[in-house]
């Protein structure tokens, strides 16, 4: 029994640790500070690392240029970054913890519609407005939530204008393959879709895991099948491995379309050379981008990352600080509910483009483009309007 | 020419199976050698192979080494980082139940995982690809993929003989069989054991920099490669190197066979359901008999 | 006698009530870090049960967690009250562990921890391809809960049980059999215990715990699918707080998941970039120099400095 004596003395050591902790974290306070604190937890860590890391970048860049130019309301911005390693239940806790803990003034989203889910639940409870330009699953908006705004195209219409695009081309026969998680499998399904509203055939459609470590016989039954076009719905690994295994196999349908996490990211040809040539992907922006400011963000970009062209995630990031700072300035408060109305109101053009929601906060202004790697360089080539040059199709072959 | 079409897709499934399993042969080769000799469960096996990835990358492309020399620099440096880990950390607990080095490993996975994505951040790499390919009648090989099937191969018999003809391995053997009876029978186990476990992250090193030609990697891939190599190990029989061969020829021909007959989300459920049916009805593998 | 078995609670009362009230009176944070706490605590004891008590290391009751996870979330979908879910999910869970420990629990040391390991994955493959059940990689929604306390309470309620449950379980003859197993099987056997039996239902209790946890964490997080209901870090953080504290002991798992979930916690506050590798050079060092665990190595410090040993009625003593 001496035993429990002991354990009692540590366990009232652990409990007066846990209390201390708790008196500590209560003493930060919103009046004394000087400063506007914005504050977002983004995936660091694990898997999805790269794409977090983007919007860090994306998000400090707008604090400094924000801070350059003086500030929001004469406020200088200070930014507040946790890791949630894409862990929704950790998301959840740091969203708590910045809102009740830092008492951040804003708050801006997380990467990953999985955990902008658990995210957009804690700033829902606090009314506290979110922007989230890493979240494009469409059961977020179909909550009822009423402090969550989406950025980006939603997944289900982000592969439709590719369709339009084989369409304008003639042909008829589609297979779509996606890796098995919440994000490629929206875009499979709204390309299915997209497919058949336009009339196109599917004639495959098939989900292999995310961390698939070979295709090959996916690549098979694919070329078994014989479509016109390939749609893929993937992450930056898989896409990879994918386009390798379709050269080994001598698949080459007249169209090769991936999603946004393939040669629309820097790494892609970067990994793949000139295998990536003539391979389209969908990106929400491209650095060749023609909106207000959007030039002076590549620079800001490039001069503080020399080597490096911004992806579509830190533009997005960086956007999302636009917008919250075009919404207070409207609002001409930082009250939650001033910023809300504000955000349901605008209709705006930051460097990403345009913004405008419905009465759920999903995005329904901001039009992705199609981009394809010609000879090494990422162009825009579809929509006619936005396009910098025609699309090569169909498919060429892929080099020796 | 006259070879009925879906004998051919048999046919090139099971190619295909076979030469995924050589890359799986590879990289569980380096986890088997270590928990034959040290009975030591490496969960930070494909963290080292993820070091030797990087390695190969950072050296191939600063030194301008071509992919195969850049290898050999990696599993040079793998085998001393390796070294150090056993001498300091492993070894320590060599003598405390399995779970206590088991957990030491992943803290050491912990480490080189996060410590590698704090150096080389999250971006994705790959080593110029060649992705030529022989043609026999309707069959297809990848030349990159005989390659790395070939190594695995010629790998898992150069440990074989190792094992069975020099001194080296029979100090290994013995050190696996009984660590006490080889100790008082002279052999200094503690260095057996440092040059094991060196070898087998020099090994897993190797993979690593062949995997980086043939996929797109960054510092958390080894997540993905390292529950597989438990898989092929358990299923060959752990700390048989004949065994570990076959176990990933059988995984590799299941997961192509499964994804193309049935569907390819299925692989992962094949590949540990084979798991867990060796493991409970065949623990010594599916070549059975002895271990090492 | 009464005053001074009075004294002895007195502690536990006011920890008690103060956890009682944290979820009304602090605030949103350390409600939800407080949580997560518990969590880790319910999830320790139910791990110790298995693995530190009967001595077969589980690296995969993780599968479990998940099990409890999706029939709460399947059940919460079709307008089952979530605690109810999760009970369920437990009984679930339960049972598909006497199933599972039939076949499981005849492996033994390595083969055990690296087949409960391989098990886990094999959870993950199926949760992804059991798309009539699961719904697949898309995940079930919940409606989203807005109030922690509720959650708070039935996971303080939880945690517990599993001590409570496990301070009787050290006193009892059944735990005495299952540290009988633990410390030598075949000689437990040929005493005449049926050790296959007590094996089985020390692997179910450890099951619905775990799983019990996982049905309210998803009901909390309002969301599921195979990457989250089957998180691989807690696996292993499950394993490496009970190991601190102590494994096979009846405070160790407290002491463990409190201490390392707090020490996380700050750390990553403060070192965002880097927390994961600090992390890791801690739990080096303590399995490197602790490596009996906290609570088992404090007490053997204590007594080598000559603290009397007070004298106690008989039949406590474990």
């Amino acid at each position: 029994m001496v035993k429990i004596s002991r354990s009692l003395r540590l366990l009232s050591l652990v409990f007066v640790l846990a209390l201390a902790l708790g008196t500590l974290a209560g003493c930060s306070g919103k009046a004394s500070r000087k400063t506007i604190l914005v504050g977002a937890s983004l995936s660091l860590s694990g898997n999805l690392a790269r794409n977090g890391l983007d919007q860090q970048r994306g998000y400090e860049l707008w604090r400094d240029a924000v801070n350059a130019a003086g500030g929001i309301m004469g406020k200088q911005v200070e930014l507040k970054v946790y890791d949630d390693s894409s862990d929704p239940q950790t998301a959840a806790k740091l969203y708590e913890k910045l809102i009740t803990d830092d008492k951040v003034d804003l708050l801006i989203g997380p990467y990953g519609s999985n955990v902008t889910m658990a995210a957009s639940t804690v700033a829902e409870k606090y009314k506290m407005a979110m922007i989230t330009p890493g979240a494009s699953s469409k059961e977020i908006w179909e909550r009822g939530y009423k402090y969550t705004f989406q950025m980006l195209t939603p997944a289900r219409y982000q592969l439709h204008q590719a369709l339009q695009l084989a369409k304008d081309k003639g042909y008829t026969t589609v297979a779509i393959v996606s890796a098995d998680s919440a994000f490629p499998k929206d875009l499979a399904n709204g390309a299915e879709q997209s497919a058949k509203d336009l009339g196109l055939n599917v004639v495959f459609k098939e989900e292999y895991p995310e961390k698939a470590t070979d295709l090959s016989s996916l690549v098979m039954k694919l070329k078994r099948a014989n479509p016109d076009v390939l749609i893929a719905g993937s992450y930056l690994p898989d896409s990879v491995l994918l386009t390798r295994q379709m050269k080994e196999a001598k698949f080459a349908p007249k169209m090769i379309q991936f999603g946004p996490n393939g040669p629309a990211l820097p790494d892609f040809a970067k990994s793949l050379g000139n295998d990536a040539n003539n391979l389209l992907g969908v990106s929400q922006w491209e650095p060749s981008a023609s909106f207000p400011g959007s030039a002076d963000f590549v620079k800001s970009f490039t001069a503080k990352y020399p080597g490096e062209m911004p992806s579509y995630s830190v533009a997005g990031a960086y956007a999302a600080g636009q917008l919250l700072q075009m919404a207070i300035e409207k609002a001409g408060s930082l009250k939650q509910d001033a910023i809300t109305q504000a955000l349901y109101s605008m209709d705006v053009t930051t460097i990403f483009g345009r913004f405008k929601v419905d009465e759920t906060g999903a995005q329904v202004a901001h039009a992705a483009v199609l981009i394809q790697v010609q000879n090494g360089q990422k162009k825009v080539v579809y929509p006619a309007n936005a396009a910098e040059t025609a699309p090569v199709l169909p498919f060429p072959g892929w080099s020796k | 020419m006259n070879t009925p079409g879906w004998f051919a897709a048999l046919l090139q499934v099971i190619i295909n199976g076979l030469l995924v399993g050589g890359v799986y042969a590879l990289s569980a080769a380096g986890l088997n050698l270590v928990f034959g000799v040290l009975k030591v469960a490496n969960i930070a096996h494909g963290d080292f192979m993820m070091l030797g990835a990087m390695t190969a990358y950072a050296v191939s492309l600063k030194l301008g080494l071509s992919p195969y020399a850049a290898m050999l620099v990696a599993a040079i440096v793998l085998a001393g980082i390796g070294a150090l880990t056993q001498r300091f950390l492993v070894e320590r607990v060599i003598h405390s139940p399995m779970f206590v080095s088991l957990l030491l490993l992943f803290a050491v996975s912990m480490i080189l995982r996060n410590g590698a994505l704090h150096v080389w951040g999250p971006t994705y790499v790959s080593l110029s690809h060649d992705s030529s390919v022989w043609t026999v009648g309707p069959l297809s090989f990848t030349k990159l993929r005989v390659a790395v099937f070939a190594l695995g191969l010629g790998l898992t018999l150069a440990l074989l003989w190792l094992l069975q003809k020099t001194a080296f391995g029979q100090s290994l053997r013995a050190t696996a069989q009984h660590m006490d009876l080889a100790e008082a029978c002279g052999i200094n186990v503690r260095r057996v054991r440092m040059q094991a476990f060196a070898l087998g992250t020099a090994i897993a090193a190797m993979s690593g920099a062949l995997l980086v030609m043939l996929f797109s990697v960054n510092p958390s891939m080894g997540e993905i490669f390292v529950l597989k190599c438990f898989a092929i190990v358990v299923v060959g029989g752990l700390g048989s190197f004949s065994g570990a061969f076959a176990g990933a020829m059988i995984i590799g021909v299941a997961e192509t066979l499964t994804s193309y007959y049935a569907a390819t989300q299925l692989s992962d459920v094949t590949v540990f359901l084979l798991f867990l049916i060796v493991l409970v009805f065949r623990p010594s593998g599916v070549l059975g008999g002895k271990a090492t | 006698m009464k005053n001074s078995k009075f004294l002895r609670l007195a502690p536990w009362v006011v920890a008690l009530v103060a956890l009682l009230v944290v979820p009304f009176t602090a605030s949103g944070y350390i409600t939800a870090l407080f949580l997560s706490l518990l969590m880790y605590v319910t999830l320790a004891y139910g791990w110790n049960i298995i693995s530190g008590y009967t001595g077969y290391v589980s690296f995969g009751q993780v599968a479990f967690f998940g099990v409890g996870g999706y029939t709460c979330a399947i059940l919460a979908k079709g307008g089952v009250h979530w605690l109810v879910g999760s009970l369920v999910g437990g009984l679930v869970a339960g049972l598909l562990a006497i199933l599972l420990g039939l076949v499981m629990l005849r492996l033994k040391g390595a083969y055990f921890a690296v087949g409960m390991l391989g098990l886990t994955q094999l959870f993950v493959a199926l949760a992804g391809a059991l798309k009539r059940v699961t719904n697949g990689s898309t995940g079930i929604f919940l409606p989203p809960s807005l109030t922690l306390v509720p959650v708070y309470l039935t996971m303080l309620g939880l945690a517990l049980a599993a001590i409570i449950g496990t301070i009787f379980l050290h006193r009892s003859a059944f735990g005495l059999r299952l540290m009988a197993i633990r410390e030598d099987e075949e000689a437990a056997e040929s005493l005449g215990i049926h050790t296959t039996v007590y094996k089985i239902i020390a692997f179910s209790i450890s099951a619905v715990i775990v799983a019990i946890a996982g049905g309210v964490m998803t009901w909390y997080v309002s969301f599921i699918d195979p990457q989250s209901a089957f998180p691989a870090s807690l696996n292993l953080t499950m394993v490496i707080m009970a190991v601190f504290g102590g494994p096979g002991t009846v405070w160790g798992p407290l002491v463990g998941a409190t201490s390392l979930g707090l020490i996380a916690e700050l750390l990553w506050a403060r070192y965002p970039g880097l927390y994961l590798v600090i992390y890791g050079i801690i739990l080096l060092l303590i399995i490197l120099y602790i490596p009996r665990g906290v609570v088992p190595s404090l007490g053997d410090f204590l007594r080598r400095r000559g603290e009397p040993v007070r004298k106690r009625r008989s039949g406590a003593v474990a």
